[in-house]
C-alpha cells in the first residue's frame, strides 16, 4: 500500500478510534460508577488514536520531505514533471514545471489547449501533431520546442507517454519537461565544429592531392624517356618516395574522415560477408599474383553482417593488404567467419612476419610501425588504425595475436550479424 | 598540349578529349599524359572556356574537375545543359574525393564515371581509352 492510502487508511480509523474512545470514557465516567474495565478500554482507544495520529503526522512529514526533495532534484536537474487525465482533461504539473515556464504555481496546470498557445509558433503544429499522435497510438513521444515570447528562447525537451485503462482505452498522459538549452546550443556548436572539419578535410585534401597528381603521373613518364641508369636510379628513388607520400596523404584523409563520421548506422545495410570479401579479394588479386600469396575463404554465402559496403571492404583491402606485404611469397592468406549470438567474428589470418609480444598491444595505434623492417616495407603505419576506426565504428572490437617472429599474424574483429538478404 | 575546337578540328586523325580544371599543374600533366599515348587535349581553364569549347562545336568526352573556385564542376554541368549542349557528350568527373560525390545522384546519364588525383597514370589512360570507346558505341548507335 502506497503512503497515501495508508495515511487515509489511518485517518479512518483514528477518526474511530476517537469516536469510540472518548464515547467509552464519557459514559462510563458518568453512568457506571466503580466498574473499571470499559474506562480502561476506553483509555486504550483514545491511546491508540493518540499513536496512529502520531504516525499520521510521520508520514505527513515524510511525505512533504519526499515532494522537497523531488522538487530540489527537479531544480537540480532543470526538469519538471507533469500529467494530464484524458478524460477530464485536468492536469497537475511539479513546482519546477512552473518555474521552468516561468510561470506562478497553480492548482489546476493548464488545460491542453492552453499549454499549446504557449508554445512558439514555429514549433507548435509539430508539437500538437506529436502529442495527439501519441494519444492515438496510446504510445510515447519525444519533442523539442521553445516558448512562445521566452526572451531566453530557451529549448524544452519533452517526453511523454500515454497510460491506459484496464479496458485499453488512453486514461492518462503523463511525462516530463527539461529544459535543454545548453545541451542543444552545444550539439550546433559542435555539429559547426564538424561542418567546418569536414569541410577542412576537403580543402586539405585537395590541397595535398592537386600537387601530387604531377609528380605521381610524370615521374614514372619522364623515368621512361631517361636511357642514363644513375639518373633512372634516382628517379626510382623519387617515385618510391611520392608514392608513399601518395599512401601517406591517402590515409590520413581517409583516418580523418572516419573519425569525424558520427553516423555510421545510416549508412548500414545487411550485407553478405562473403561479397564484401571477394570483392577486396578481386580489387587486389594482381597484388596477390605479383607476390605469389594465395587467398582462401571458406564463408558461406548466406552468413550476412550488418555495415557499410565501402567501409567494410576498405577493412578488408587494408587487412589483405598488410597480410601481402609482411609475407613471403608461396604462402597464403586466410579468413574465417564465424556466427554466434547475433555476433559475427572474423580472422583473417597470414603466414608473414608476425609480431612479438611487446608489439602487439600497439599495432592499431596511428603511425606505429613494429620494426625497422616495416619502415622499408613503405608502410604508413595507419593501414591498422583505419581497421581499427572502421571495426569501432561498427561497435565491434577488433585485436591481433601472433606467436611472435616469422610465426604468421591473426586479425580477429567482430561485426554485427545482419538478416538475411 | 592544349588548343581550340578549330585546332581539334586539324588533328582529327587522333582521338581528342576536353578536361576542365582550373589547376594548370593538372592541366599540363594530363595533356602530356594523354600526348604521349596518341590523345590529344584540349584545355579548359573553367565554365566559360568550356561552353566556348562546345559552342565551337566540341562534342565527346569530357574530364571535369570537381573543385574550381567560383563555379565548381557539377555547377558547370548545369550551365551546359542550361546551354543545350549536354548531348552527344560523356563526362567522368575529376575529383580529389575518394567517394563519390553524392551531387553525382541524378546526372549517371551524362556522368558515367570519377576519377580520383592522383590518379595512377597507366590506370588514368586507361579509364580514357574506355570513355573513348564508349563513345564510339554512342555514336554508332545513333
Amino acid at each position: 500500500m502506497n503512503v497515501s492510502r495508508r495515511i487515509v487508511a489511518l485517518f479512518f480509523i483514528s477518526a474511530f478510534l476517537l469516536g469510540s474512545g472518548v464515547s467509552f470514557f464519557v459514559q462510563l465516567i458518568f453512568h457506571t460508577p466503580g466498574r473499571h474495565l470499559p474506562q480502561v478500554i476506553g483509555l486504550i482507544f483514545v491511546l491508540m488514536f493518540i499513536a496512529i495520529a502520531g504516525k499520521l503526522l510521520h508520514y505527513q512529514q515524510a511525505l512533504n520531505r519526499a515532494k522537497q526533495n523531488l522538487d530540489e532534484a527537479q531544480q537540480l536537474a532543470g526538469l519538471g514533471s507533469w500529467e494530464r487525465d484524458l478524460a477530464t482533461g485536468k492536469g497537475y504539473w511539479s513546482d519546477n514545471h512552473y518555474r521552468l515556464f516561468n510561470l506562478p504555481p497553480r492548482t489546476v496546470a493548464p488545460n491542453m489547449e492552453e499549454f499549446f498557445m504557449m508554445i512558439h509558433e514555429e514549433d507548435r503544429q509539430q508539437a500538437r501533431e506529436t502529442v495527439m499522435e501519441a494519444i492515438r497510438t496510446n504510445g510515447s513521444y519525444e519533442i523539442k520546442y521553445r516558448m512562445d515570447g521566452d526572451a531566453g528562447n530557451r529549448v524544452f525537451l519533452s517526453r511523454g507517454k500515454v497510460r491506459h485503462s484496464d479496458s485499453g482505452e488512453p486514461a492518462t498522459l503523463i511525462g516530463t519537461i527539461q529544459d535543454i538549452t545548453h545541451k542543444h546550443r552545444r550539439d550546433q556548436f559542435r555539429e559547426g565544429l564538424l561542418k567546418q572539419k569536414d569541410l577542412f578535410i576537403s580543402r586539405l585534401g585537395h590541397d595535398l592531392k592537386t600537387p601530387l597528381t604531377p609528380l605521381v603521373a610524370l615521374l614514372p613518364l619522364i623515368r621512361s624517356r631517361t636511357e642514363e641508369s644513375r639518373q633512372q636510379e634516382l628517379l626510382d628513388l623519387c617515385i618510391n618516395n611520392v608514392n608513399h607520400i601518395k599512401d601517406l596523404v591517402a590515409k590520413t584523409l581517409q583516418l580523418a574522415r572516419l573519425t569525424s563520421s558520427d553516423d555510421v548506422a545510416s549508412g548500414c545495410f545487411d550485407l553478405q560477408l562473403s561479397v564484401s570479401v571477394d570483392s577486396s579479394v578481386s580489387r587486389l588479386a594482381e597484388i596477390f599474383r605479383n607476390h605469389g600469396i594465395a587467398i582462401e575463404h571458406s564463408i558461406p554465402s548466406d552468413m550476412t553482417v550488418r555495415g557499410n559496403r565501402e567501409e567494410l571492404e576498405e577493412l578488408f583491402t587494408q587487412l589483405f593488404s598488410n597480410a601481402v606485404k609482411f609475407s613471403p611469397p608461396g604462402s597464403r592468406v586466410t579468413v574465417e567467419a564465424v556466427c554466434e549470438n547475433a555476433v559475427v567474428a572474423v580472422v583473417v589470418r597470414d603466414d608473414g612476419i608476425g609480431l612479438l609480444p611487446e608489439e602487439l598491444p600497439h599495432i592499431f595505434d596511428d603511425f606505429y610501425k613494429a620494426d625497422h623492417s616495416r619502415h622499408l616495407l613503405g608502410s604508413s603505419g595507419l593501414g591498422l588504425t583505419i581497421c581499427r576506426r572502421i571495426v569501432e565504428n561498427h561497435g565491434g572490437r577488433i585485436s591481433a595475436s601472433s606467436p611472435g617472429r616469422d610465426g604468421g599474424t591473426a586479425i580477429s574483429f567482430t561485426l554485427e550479424a545482419g538478416g538475411s538478404v | 598540349m592544349s588548343g581550340t575546337a578549330s585546332e581539334h578540328g586539324k588533328a582529327a586523325v587522333r582521338p581528342c578529349i576536353m578536361l576542365v580544371d582550373d589547376e594548370e599543374c593538372i592541366r599540363e600533366t594530363i595533356s602530356e599524359l594523354l600526348d604521349s599515348e596518341g590523345i590529344d587535349v584540349i584545355a579548359a581553364v573553367g565554365a566559360n572556356d568550356c561552353l566556348r569549347f562546345l559552342r565551337g562545336g566540341f562534342r565527346g568526352v569530357i574530364l571535369m574537375d570537381v573543385m574550381m573556385p567560383g563555379m565548381d564542376g557539377w555547377s558547370v554541368i548545369r550551365e551546359i545543359e542550361k546551354a543545350g549542349f549536354l548531348q552527344g557528350n560523356i563526362i567522368s568527373m575529376l575529383t580529389a574525393m575518394d567517394v563519390p560525390d553524392e551531387r553525382m545522384e541524378g546526372l549517371q546519364e551524362v556522368v558515367i564515371d570519377y576519377i580520383t588525383k592522383p590518379f595512377d597514370p597507366p590506370g588514368f589512360v586507361t579509364s580514357v581509352r574506355k570513355y573513348l570507346a564508349l563513345l564510339d558505341q554512342l555514336k554508332g548507335a545513333d
